[in-house]
């Protein structure tokens, strides 16, 4: 039997959160432009983690809306800032936050969109952010070993395809296996809630 | 396709040193056109006197890979220049790319420079070279590092803008490879000022890279890095698209 864990993430990610029993720790709103000119919002959201209690399970879900497939040649600046560059940032500061907030010997969990391989034409920048994250969290793993914390992700297609809601369902299992995964799991990856 | 008999014409970013140097040198070696895109232009335009001499044509362009319109007036003058283009190579990184961060503690003004050269800089030249790779049948070839597979401890930002790339990669092939461009990314483990750099910042990294090598050593831009991004230009790769080639000895692994 797992704690019920800290869950924190953008707030399309609130139904996952309820399906994991607890409520969602919303990141600030940022919409980054191509300067970044808002960041010192996500900057002044990762200070305020340094000061916060340890958690021992945390959930990481930067989920944006779902949006459209899109040619990135088509994509105007503002447009790829917004998609990509926001994620992008938002993923790497909360991941980067709750890995340092874990308590040791605890359990860390990114929960990210991630295209099919095959129907993944128009989702270049939902791919770029999947593998992103993966390596995020392999970095992270590296440097919280030691402490005995475990940082796996789960990914899932299941939004991007409309997928309907018992696929979430399938997701929700998948990050309380993490959470609950032994010890000497430093990082897993799981592809969960894909088979619609 | 770039076919035999058509002088191919590519534009590798960042090649004023290191990997990016050895690739143009690489496609010079070929008698291939090569346009070395760099800010640092006296570096820039000495790499393309190398490409000449190993037997191409070297041409340095000014480029700024985070700068949409630098990047568009690159392309654009390469393309009234030669008349086509038929390959970019995206080699820049971030000059912070070797500096050692605890990842919690990274700037997101760091974090930014990180994207905007890896990543913007890769959609910049997706975008802008995108008509004419379709109008010479060419080939897109992205630089990842073995760091965006694993991770890494110390260099997490870089890490996750290499693995970014190759999600990219492995989308734009779909997409593209019905107008009959090729996408792929090459993850080197090379000799170059930046590897020389972190190894400098971090003293254990030579011996996590080195020490269980297949090899024992780093591979050579020119010779062993740049024959495999020029295959994947060329004719001769026709059938590749959406993969990532390690060229690193052997070293990361990942088949």
């Amino acid at each position: 039997m797992i704690e019920t864990p800290w869950v924190v993430g953008t707030r399309p990610a609130r139904p996952l959160a309820e399906g994991l029993g607890t409520g969602l720790h919303e990141l600030p709103p940022v919409v980054l432009d191509s300067e970044w000119s808002r960041a010192p919002v996500i900057e002044e959201w990762q200070e305020g983690e340094r000061a916060a209690p340890a958690v021992d399970r945390a959930v990481v879900a930067v989920w944006p809306e779902v949006r459209e497939p899109c040619s990135v040649v088509d994509l105007d600046l503002a447009g790829w800032t917004a998609r990509l560059e926001t994620d992008f940032a938002l993923w790497f500061a909360a991941l980067a936050a709750t890995g340092a907030r874990c308590a040791p010997g605890g359990r860390v969990v990114a929960v990210v969109d991630r295209p099919e391989g095959k129907d993944s034409a128009g989702w270049a920048l939902e791919s770029a952010s999947a593998d992103a994250v993966e390596v995020m969290v392999r970095s992270l793993a590296q440097v919280h070993q030691d402490r005995g914390v475990g940082l796996h992700v789960v990914t899932t297609s299941a939004r991007l395809s409309g997928a309907p809601p018992a696929a979430l369902a399938e997701v929700v299992g998948a990050v309380a296996l993490l959470l609950s995964a032994g010890a000497g799991v430093a990082t897993a990856v799981i592809r969960a809630g894909s088979g619609w | 396709m770039v076919t035999a008999g058509v002088r191919p014409v590519v534009v590798v970013t960042g090649a004023s040193g290191g990997v990016g140097r050895g690739i143009a040198i690489a496609c010079g070696a070929a008698g291939w056109s090569v346009w070395v895109a760099a800010r640092r232009s006296v570096e820039g335009r000495r790499v393309a006197e190398e490409v000449t001499a190993a037997g191409g044509s070297g041409n340095f362009v000014a480029c700024d890979v985070g700068d949409g319109g630098s990047v568009a007036s690159a392309l654009a003058l390469v393309v009234e220049q030669e008349g086509q283009l038929t390959g970019v190579v995206h080699n820049a990184t971030s000059g912070r790319s070797p500096h050692p961060v605890v990842a919690a503690d990274v700037p997101m003004g760091a974090l930014r420079d990180h994207v905007v050269v890896s990543v913007r800089g890769a959609y910049f030249l997706a975008q802008h070279a995108h008509p004419h790779l379709v109008a010479s049948r060419g080939s897109l070839v992205l630089l990842t590092s073995e760091a965006g597979f694993q991770g890494t401890r110390r260099l997490a930002p870089y890490a996750a803008v290499k693995a970014a790339v190759r999600g990219l990669a492995r989308s734009w092939a779909r997409e593209w490879g019905p107008d009959g461009v090729r996408v792929n990314c090459v993850a080197p483990l090379a000799d170059s000022p930046a590897l020389a750099e972190a190894m400098a910042a971090d003293p254990t990294m030579a011996e996590r890279v080195l020490g269980r090598h297949p090899m024992g050593r780093l591979g050579d831009p020119v010779d062993d890095v740049g024959p495999v991004v020029r295959f994947l230009l060329s004719d001769e790769a026709r059938y590749v698209t959406g993969a990532t080639v390690m060229v690193d000895g052997g070293n990361a692994p990942i088949t």
